[in-house]
């Protein structure tokens, strides 16, 4: 797995390779934005929290605004709808990532290699990428 | 022309006071809080010295304050301090109680003396007053009370309904809300049958 920083030092030509060589689901991960990419992350995170019992009631109601405020044109409510709650190994690395800060877990959800982590754990996010970049063609 | 004055009579042997019952009376919990003895002897004496200017230095010199050598202006100094001290406030508080709790039956006894005195002026309000306490008017109050109520502290209809809401549209799995037992009582007459 490519992490960012070797993205970045590749050479053009090495780069044209790569992304030539790179599967369809690679690529559609390459082309989520970092905003999205993070959102998801969040949203499986805020679905797990919603799952909880002793969750207050307040706290749950605001999730749910959260989800709906952040669902856009791309990232529609019916892909939001797709994200599965974040399993047990993938909040573990959220629990890691927000030892950096809020601001920095965020960019760190969203690294090519940490977000690529977060879809083999939680396929479902992969699936939510496919239905929000169906009509793209 | 008389000049004698009149004779005084002479004063006859003072009674011997008979000694005083010991009477358990008990200060309250802000008399006893107090201190001294002296500072519990000022409060009481500011019951029984004549009000008015130099009241309160002449209950400090009562209750045994200053010096023989003391000069006014100390004294005014200590009973100032006396009166201002909040442990002495509390102790007056609570002795006003007191004072007007134990002032109820002399008050009863004067009211009683009024309203069979026709010719005092005041005789048919302490008549009122009387028929005020054992037949009191009904009134009916309309109080309107309004409760500002956050959704943390009642979960409201409108909550949880915008819950069920986005969590059908967002596809979200929430807990189950607790088990309610349903029912209907019926009544065991077993006990009394046997």
């Amino acid at each position: 797995m490519m992490t960012d920083a070797e993205i970045i030092s590749m050479p053009d030509a090495a780069r044209f390779v790569w992304l030539n060589s790179l599967q369809s689901d690679e690529q559609q991960i390459l082309d989520c934005s970092t905003g999205h990419r993070y959102t998801m992350v969040v949203f499986s995170t805020i679905k797990r929290y919603l799952a909880e019992e002793d969750a207050p009631t307040l706290y749950r109601l605001k999730f749910l605004e959260y989800l709906d405020k952040l669902s856009d044109a791309w990232l529609t409510a019916e892909a939001v709808a797709m994200i599965e709650p974040m399993c047990d190994d993938g909040y573990e690395i959220v629990k890691e990532a927000r030892k950096l800060g809020w601001q920095k877990a965020f960019d760190t959800f969203a690294k090519q290699e940490i977000f690529s982590a977060f879809v083999a754990l939680n396929p479902s996010l992969m699936a939510a990428i496919k239905h929000c970049n169906r009509g793209r063609g | 022309m008389d000049t004698a004055s009149p004779r005084k009579r002479p004063k006859a042997k003072r009674r011997e006071l008979a000694p005083l019952e010991p009477v358990d009376a008990k200060d309250g919990p802000k008399m006893l809080a107090l201190p001294t003895d002296r500072h519990r002897a000022f409060v009481r004496a500011l019951y029984t010295v004549r009000a008015g200017h130099g009241a309160r230095v002449k209950a400090a010199k009562l209750a045994g304050f200053g010096t023989p050598t003391s000069t006014p202006q100390s004294m005014a100094t200590i009973a100032s301090r006396l009166s201002h001290d909040e442990r002495v406030l509390e102790a007056i508080a609570e002795e006003d109680q007191k004072f007007i709790r134990s002032s109820a039956p002399r008050a009863m006894g004067a009211l009683s003396r009024l309203i069979e005195n026709p010719r005092h002026k005041d005789h048919a309000r302490g008549i009122a007053m009387v028929l005020d306490r054992t037949m009191p008017l009904e009134t009916i109050h309309n109080v309107q009370v309004k409760h500002e109520v956050t959704p943390d502290f009642k979960e409201t209809a409108q909550v949880l309904a915008r819950i069920a809401e986005l969590a059908a549209k967002f596809c979200v799995r929430l807990p189950a809300p607790p088990l309610l037992i349903e029912g209907q009582a019926i009544e065991n007459n077993s006990q009394a049958a046997s």
